[in-house]
């Protein structure tokens, strides 16, 4: 039975197809057609997906798209009705889109994909749900989902055994833990859908001053950790802006213009609805785990990377154990409606386990050759345990800046070593060194530190792996690493172990023998606005457009000194909107 | 691909975007508000007559719970099917 999940239309378009319920391969739109976010029919996440499988589109049993059209609808018409005359300008935008192609999801498929077959649909939240609780570890497991908006629902508990997953409650649009976190990125001058990340990493510098403010204003929250949002501070459900000029009024703050300068009243509003997001989803934990009784919690939804937010779950909360999966997003949903089909639908039982993120893909040495010697860009190959010894003694002695590309790409939003930058921890410089020559943006929030796992205890107050970079936790007293070190102490950390990347995996243990640290920078390999490079192609490119000192494909390590000039009829600068 | 007769709602919607594209931004932006005049209007005065409240945004300060009950029929194949 092959299964493809896909997920498009709105933000992150994503493909993950399943062959007898394990997962074949999964991947994000955007690496393929180089376009951030890109919400487009994943043709090329399809094709990929397929070429790992070895098999044709005809082979397909189901698409399964993430959810369900005619529900969403619905609920953009009557949020229309209840908000008429206001909602005019919305309308007149969102309409056309759907009447062009969001309504006619099968005859998309058809038409983008070539497949002829049967398209299934799941809800939104059971996407997420199933994407959540199919590939974990437990047998049974509390689930809470949590986003922006699928078709009504915004946030739902449910509880998952075996093949079963069953969705309890929700809250309901325009009620909305994502949004109202979208709603001050958007105060805050970042860009919706994309940059929420940037207002977690801004809230540190903050005080959480307007903490009471927003719980009196602009949230009611219940002691069953539901809640409702006061909807005359929000614009999102009739027009085209997140917030409105009656919030500005309750903040006596203007919006702060993108790229313009972060004022003390920005942080501390950062640390605000950081705080805020972080009382609510706890309430929310707490209430699950009262009614459920269980140990086991897994989560998804955009929410769910907020991965302070979990290092607090992890640490407040009553659940043992947790699970996020790396496509926590809306990515994560082709996944989820394919898991959902398989398990919840057809009744299968489970037998696939997620152990780790790497299910793009991959490049093998002799391709990688045949694309640098096409080019004329000169580099050694060599037998992969002096390449790691070479790339260690790089990052240590001269300070390298170092593009790391390993075996398969990664499925989710993080780089974890297999298409990364790296650098050297230590070195508070490499901050600004890897932001002002590589990534050529200024930015507050340090980098994500990737650790070996049986050493992050040592150097992290944190008692459990996290290997898909969705936990905050605090650098242990005495050791010094600031270039991922957080204001507060703070860093978004992943774990490396051995079975899911050995490559990385042995170059931290390279890295730990030479410098006593087994600690390194691992920050996306690519620009700003730029998504993750996949291919050798685009590493190369990436390499030579930025100061990077050395890049490794595979075995094939490059030095930049060596390499010709690269001669580009455009600048590329100007291909990449700003993030 | 190229085989299969393209449904009933393709061929009026093409025809639809044929027109649209001929009119141009403004009169597609004149056609779009007077649709929500006729369609949307009506509908939205009986929801204000009848004082509804479909998005639940009256109530803020309430006592009770916020949560609603999930949608928990069977999930089988036929519902699968179903774009609703
Ligand atoms: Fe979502
Ligand atoms: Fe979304």
């Amino acid at each position: 039975m092959n299964i493809l999940g896909i997920s498009c239309f709105y933000h992150d378009a994503a493909a993950a197809l399943l062959r007898d319920g394990n997962l074949v391969a999964a991947a994000h739109e955007e690496r393929f057609t180089r376009k951030r976010h890109d919400p487009d029919m994943p043709a090329q996440a399809t094709e990929y997906c397929l070429r790992e499988a070895g098999i044709d589109i005809d082979d397909l049993d189901y698409v399964v798209f993430y959810d369900k059209p005619f529900i969403k609808f619905e609920r953009i018409l009557t949020t229309y009705f209840a908000t008429f005359p206001r909602s005019l300008p919305s309308f007149t935008k969102a309409i056309p889109i759907w009447l062009k192609e969001k309504l006619w999801v099968p005859s998309e498929v058809r038409k983008k994909l070539g497949y002829t077959g049967e398209v299934l649909f799941t809800e939104h939240h059971q996407s997420h749900a199933a994407s959540a609780f199919y590939p974990s570890p437990f047998e049974e497991a509390a689930v809470l989902t949590c986003d922006g908006v699928g078709e009504w629902a915004t946030t739902t508990q449910g509880i998952g055994r075996g093949s079963d997953l069953e969705l309890i409650q929700e809250v309901r649009f325009p009620h909305s833990l994502g949004l109202l976190y979208s709603a001050f990125t958007y105060y805050l001058g970042f860009k919706v859908n994309s940059a929420e990340y940037k207002v977690m990493g801004a809230a540190p510098y903050g005080e959480p001053k307007y903490v009471k403010q927003i719980f009196d204003e602009l949230v009611d929250l219940r002691e069953d950790g539901s809640f409702k949002l006061n909807m005359r501070y929000f614009a999102y459900d009739y027009g085209l802006t997140m917030t409105n000029r009656r919030f500005e009024n309750l903040f006596e703050h203007p919006r702060r213009k993108g790229e313009s300068e972060m004022e003390q009243f920005h942080w501390d509003m950062a640390a605000s609805v950081q705080v805020v997001t972080e009382e609510i989803v706890l309430a929310m934990v707490r209430d699950l785990h009262r009614r459920t009784g269980l140990n086991n919690l897994c989560m998804a939804g955009g929410v769910a990377l907020n991965c302070v937010a979990n290092g607090r779950i992890v640490r407040e909360g009553p659940f043992e154990n947790l699970w996020v999966q790396p496509a926590a997003g809306d990515a994560g949903g082709a996944l989820g409606a394919a898991l959902f089909t398989e398990h919840a639908v057809l009744g299968e039982p489970r037998k696939f386990q997620m152990k780790h993120a790497y299910w793009g893909p991959a490049h093998s040495d002799e391709a990688i050759r045949t694309e640098l010697d096409a080019r004329g860009a000169p580099y050694r190959s060599l037998p992969r345990d002096e390449m790691i010894a070479e790339v260690a003694r790089r990052l240590a002695d001269d300070q390298a800046v170092v593009g790391w590309f390993q075996g398969r790409m990664e499925w989710g939003p993080r780089s974890l070593g297999a298409r990364s930058i790296l650098a050297d921890a230590r070195n508070e410089e490499n901050w600004k060194r890897v932001n002002l020559k590589i990534k050529f943006r200024e930015s507050f929030r340090p980098f994500a530190p990737a650790a070996l796992a049986e050493k992050a205890g040592e150097w992290f107050d944190i008692d459990r792996e996290s290997p898909y970079m969705l936990l905050v936790c605090q650098v242990n007293e005495g050791k010094h690493i600031p270039a991922v070190t957080h204001v507060d102490g703070s860093a978004r950390l992943q774990t490396v172990d051995r079975d899911s990347q050995p490559e990385f995996y042995d170059l931290l243990r390279a890295f730990d023998e030479r410098t006593g640290c087994p600690v390194l920078i691992n920050t996306s390999f690519n620009v700003r606005g730029e998504p993750i490079v996949c291919t050798p192609q685009d590493a190369y490119l990436c390499f030579m457009r930025t100061h990077m000192d050395v890049l490794v494909l595979g075995n094939q390590v490059l030095l930049k000194e060596e390499q010709p000039e690269l001669v580009e009829d455009f600048d590329w600068r100007e291909r990449y909107e700003l993030d | 691909m190229g085989m299969e007769p393209v449904p009933v709602h393709r061929r009026l919607l093409n025809g639809w975007m044929a027109i649209v594209a001929r009119f141009g931004f403004v009169q597609t932006l004149v056609i779009l508000s007077i649709f929500y005049a006729l369609l949307i209007g009506p509908v939205a005065l009986v929801g204000v007559l009848a004082r509804r409240d479909p998005l639940d945004k009256r109530t803020l300060r309430g006592s009770g719970t916020a949560w609603s009950k999930a949608d928990s029929a069977s999930a089988d194949l036929d519902r699968a099917k179903q774009m609703t």
